[in-house]
């Protein structure tokens, strides 16, 4: 791929990855704060799977960074952070095995954001009960990652694995 | 186009959705099995545990709303009643200060934290304190 392609279609990627982030942002939150479908992780697997988890990294964390800036606060950056970095590891390592669909990838990467977020937390609270959020978040986490890898196995049809028959 | 690490065409969309049946599998046993061990080595909830002259004889989650008249052997009485996950000594036959030794006393909380009334305080019994999670509040 040229590199100019390559350069614009990252852009583009990491625009729909801060569009869907926003989006969002505007549903109306559950009752437990970090439940969220990680609509952004669709751009995020996208790229993993297009390009390669040096891509994939980049675009997580310029969208991390902006879309707390833009819609969000500094503080809560430090926890999409740790949640990003720790999901992208996770879903790189699952994408190097290449056993597990858009879906797996995905599901994975929710419960790794949320495990990542917990953590970040715990060590700026300084309090080992949030470990208790972690079951409650991990199967929102895997609830979130079957629809936004079904979306992203739509997307790129070749990977999918639920999505066989929709296609 | 230049993939970075191919997918395997071996592996048919069947394996992957099998491969991720499994892994979403894995991952709820994973969260239920932390929340087990979570709910099993947590203890059930705060509670309020009544002494009478010392010995454990009696104890009422604080997550429930009741009230009850804890009768001592000495014919005296406490009236516990717990709400909104306090407990309150709203009343107690105090016979006087310094003689209600007999009476059920110190309603505490689970952690079981040394509060006044079981120094030896003459008015044990008599207070009317509320407690939260064993703190005196």
């Amino acid at each position: 791929m040229k590199k100019t392609k390559r350069l614009v279609l990252l852009a583009m990627l990491t625009a729909v990855a801060m569009i869907l982030s926003y989006v969002e942002s505007l549903l109306p939150s559950v009752a437990i704060p970090g439940v969220k479908m990680g609509l952004a992780n669709i751009a995020v697997i996208f790229a993993l799977f297009r390009f390669g988890w040096k891509e994939a990294a980049a675009l997580s964390l310029v969208r991390v960074v902006l879309v707390s800036l833009l819609f969000g606060s500094v503080g809560a950056m430090l926890y999409s952070l740790a949640g990003a970095v720790l999901s992208l590891a996770v879903m790189a390592l699952l994408r190097r095995i290449d056993r597990f669909s858009t879906v797996g990838i995905s599901v994975t990467g929710g419960v790794a954001h949320n495990a990542g977020q917990i953590l970040m937390a715990m060590l700026i609270l300084q309090t080992k009960q949030l470990l208790g959020y972690l079951p409650v978040l991990a199967v929102s986490g895997i609830a979130g990652g079957v629809l936004t890898g079904a979306c992203c196995g739509a997307a790129h049809p070749p990977h999918s694995g639920i999505l066989i028959s929709i296609r | 186009m230049k993939r970075v690490y191919p997918m395997k065409p071996e592996r048919t969309k069947k394996d992957r959705l099998r491969a991720d049946i499994l892994l979403i599998a894995a991952l709820l046993a994973l969260a239920l099995g932390f929340f087990a061990v979570q709910r099993l080595s947590r203890k059930d909830g705060a509670l309020a545990v009544v002494y009478v002259n010392g010995e454990r004889t009696a104890e009422y989650p604080l997550a429930e709303d009741t009230t009850v008249t804890l009768h001592a052997p000495n014919g005296g009485y406490n009236i516990l009643v717990i709400s909104g996950g306090t407990a309150d000594v709203t009343e107690a036959s105090c016979p006087g200060r310094g003689s209600a030794s007999g009476e059920s006393r110190a309603v505490r909380g689970r952690y079981d934290r040394v509060s006044p009334e079981q120094n030896g305080d003459p008015h044990r019994g008599c207070g009317f304190s509320r407690y939260r999670s064993g703190e005196l509040i």
